[in-house]
């Protein structure tokens, strides 16, 4: 039959080596992997689902990794996590543009492949630093509980910064929009299901934060834009302070002090 | 008085100073609390600055009349004071809430510098007692014992002594309590300390003594210094002292003084100016007096340094991007330090096109004036209104304060070709630099 496929894995990285093992070994037109099913397909693309298999991705990334070495395997399977429209098209480029250069392959800059899929790393990447700052932990019945939303699939990326940060305490990160959450109790993990310290409590210190927060600004350099510029109102919701609220309060002050 | 109070008196006296930056620390460990290496922001505040520290003051009960301050004793003010205590769990508790990386801490001069420097090192203290690992930036006090200061080098990430003002005839006139000497000695001091203990041959690695180092501040607009002087001050103290960084920040005056300047807003435009020119130099291999000379004292403020560079030095260009060597493709306006990097990168695999510069992230609306490619020269012979105006068409508007942090820091991971600057720094304490 004259149609192309469409893989559909898992969101992690050995759903996506898993299916570059798939499309080596057969010799259908692959149009690209994506990891939820598509809103729209047309006549001739074919949807093929592909189990997860750890042997096979395993394989495919110790290759990978002899040839290209392991930055660009770890650029794959971040450009992946960016769960951006294209990625999974992009690596299979990437992948086969490898093969060809080998070690080369990420010096070469002006490669529009190339080009495509650090664009896509570097969106995950500050991602997760941003998000090292924005994240809030709050207090939980026995522990820390931290909700995000990030564009891309980075929670596994995230959550280990903070092992290092919070020391022996419990703690958990809950990605509401994909329905998981880093927990770390004496070690980390993630699961699908909140663990049971996770119940928010008043918090008197969050005042304290506010107060400061809003304080800090200079009379004289106000600049709500850059503001937003720096830190995109989507993230805003789940901050503990109120930036909206403190440029009110900063335009209050200065009406009424002039 | 309770907390809430103080925090808000001292967060508010403290707010002034521009420095917020948490990086460059290799850090100390400890059980909880770990510096990140390119610093990271936490919140971008109303006026657009990064959050990355608690920062406040000990006490603002300051005895000193420097007349640019909202803490001078001229000044009538609700005044506060953190115990160490306080202070320590505060840090604490906003640490592990991920509101900061840690604490900038800096004071008023309450009964002596040492008694104010000693609270100071004692807070620090009962947080590394804890096991804070997080990032510590102090003050120095001007006045301060030594032993203090090496007390505090060894529990802090960055020590910092602000000039405040740019030469020695303005710091009489505006800050009559303390002389030049007295700002200097101790970053002298630090500077030397670490130095020393910077052996790599040394078996024992020695303690970790202001890993992150030093950094000052200078205000910009309160007395008639030229950026000229600014900046020539700024290198020196880069070489001499080995400084991590030198703040501008644009006087805002708070308080009436017949010595300053009667301005309504801060010269935020000069700032950002010389925070360019000051990015010239630590990472493009720019000197002080290639920016500004005799002729040119002052910044343009409606060019960027580079470009008033470029424009003044037509002898340099074009530059060929297919064979430049790094610092002439840097010297190219619309070539930045990441463009640059991997232009060298990509020319290795076969010849360079236009549309590959560009790809490279090259800002082609100010390069095309002065590269050629191939032999091709897309801007190459414009004349030089022409180019003003063209360049002007591309300048940006008034940025953002916050630039300071997000777009001065160098990228991480990014090697940069870092100035010369820690050969000679002074053993015994002299005054190299002159105010
Ligand atoms: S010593 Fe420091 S706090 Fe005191 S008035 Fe002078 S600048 Fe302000």
């Amino acid at each position: 039959m004259l149609s192309s496929i469409l893989y559909l894995c898992d969101p992690t990285p050995e759903g996506l080596f898993t299916v570059m093992h798939h499309a080596w070994h057969s010799d259908d037109a692959v149009m690209g992997i994506v990891s939820s099913q598509p809103a729209q397909i047309d006549l001739f693309t074919r949807v093929v689902p592909i189990t997860s298999d750890a042997r096979a991705a395993q394989e495919v990334m110790t290759l990978l990794q002899k040839k290209l070495g392991m930055g660009s395997v770890r650029n794959m399977a971040l450009c992946w996590l960016s769960e951006l429209p294209g990625c999974g098209r992009n690596i299979l480029d990437y992948a086969e543009l490898g093969l060809r250069y080998g070690r080369r392959l990420d010096g070469m800059e002006a490669n529009p492949v190339v080009r495509a899929l650090h664009a896509k790393v570097s969106r995950v990447t500050f991602e997760v630093h941003r998000l090292s700052g924005l994240l809030r932990f709050r207090s939980a019945q026995n522990g820390y509980c931290a909700t995000v939303e990030p564009d891309h699939n980075i929670l596994s990326l995230l959550a280990p910064v903070f092992v290092p940060r919070m020391g022996e305490c419990r703690w958990c990160i809950h990605d509401t929009r994909r329905g998981i959450w880093a927990v770390y109790d004496k070690e980390l993990f993630y699961t699908d299901t909140a663990p049971e310290f996770a119940l928010a409590r008043v918090d008197p210190i969050e005042k304290l934060w506010k107060e400061y927060y809003d304080t800090i600004a200079i009379e004289g350099r106000f600049n709500p834009d850059c503001q937003k510029r720096l830190m995109p109102r989507r993230y805003w919701k789940n901050l503990v302070e109120d930036p909206q609220g403190a440029a009110a309060k900063y335009l209050r002050d200065y009406h009424a002090a002039t | 008085m309770d907390l809430m109070e103080k925090l808000k008196i001292l967060g508010d006296s403290a707010k002034y100073d521009a420095s917020c930056a948490s990086s460059g620390s290799a850090g100390r460990g400890g059980s909880f609390g770990k510096t990140a290496v390119p610093g990271l922001c936490h919140t971008w505040s109303a006026d657009g600055r990064c959050v990355s520290l608690l920062k406040v003051l000990m006490t603002n009960k300051c005895m000193y009349h420097c007349a640019y301050c909202v803490n001078s004793a001229l000044r009538d003010c609700p005044r506060a004071e953190f115990t160490p205590r306080e202070l320590c769990d505060l840090t604490v508790a906003f640490y592990k809430r991920n509101y900061v990386e840690g604490l900038f801490l800096s004071s008023g001069i309450a009964v002596s510098p040492n008694r104010t420097m000693a609270n100071m090192v004692e807070t620090v203290r009962l947080l590394r007692a804890e096991g804070f690992g997080g990032y510590v930036h102090m003050k120095s006090i001007p006045g301060a014992d030594r032993a203090l200061l090496d007390e505090a080098a060894l529990l802090c990430d960055r020590m910092s002594v602000n000039i405040e003002l740019p030469s020695q005839k303005s710091l009489l006139a505006l800050a009559p309590d303390k002389s030049a000497k007295a700002i200097l000695d101790p970053m002298g001091y630090v500077a030397g300390q670490i130095f020393e203990r910077r052996d790599p041959r040394a078996a024992h690695q020695p303690p970790p003594y202001a890993p992150a180092g030093q950094s000052t501040q200078l205000i910009v607009g309160a007395t008639p210094e030229s950026d000229r002087s600014i900046l020539r001050l700024s290198e020196a103290l880069y070489r001499k002292y080995a400084l991590k960084r030198v703040y501008f920040s644009a006087f805002m005056p708070v308080v009436a003084h017949p010595l300053l300047p009667g301005i309504k807003q801060p010269p935020l435009l000069r700032e950002h100016r010389l925070y360019q020119a000051d990015w010239l130099m630590r990472f493009y291999g720019f000197s002080a007096e290639e920016i500004l000379d005799d002729a040119h004292p002052q910044l343009d403020e409606q060019l960027d340094p580079k470009c008033a560079w470029a424009l003044r030095n037509p002898q340099f260009f074009p530059v060929d991007v297919a064979t430049a060597p790094l610092g002439a493709l840097l010297r190219v306006p619309g070539i930045g330090q990441i463009s640059a990097r991997r232009i060298l990168s990509a020319r290795r695999y076969g010849g360079l096109t236009l549309e590959d510069v560009k790809r490279c992230g090259t800002v082609m609306k100010r390069a095309q004036y002065f590269i050629t490619c191939r032999g091709r020269a897309p801007g190459i012979g414009a004349s030089a209104n022409t180019l003003r105006a063209a360049l002007l068409g591309g300048a940006s508007a008034l940025p953002s304060f916050a630039s300071q942090v997000s777009l001065f820091d160098p990228p991480p991971g990014a090697a940069f070709p870092q100035l010369q600057l820690v050969s000679e720094v002074p053993h015994a304490v002299q005054y190299p630099v002159s105010l």
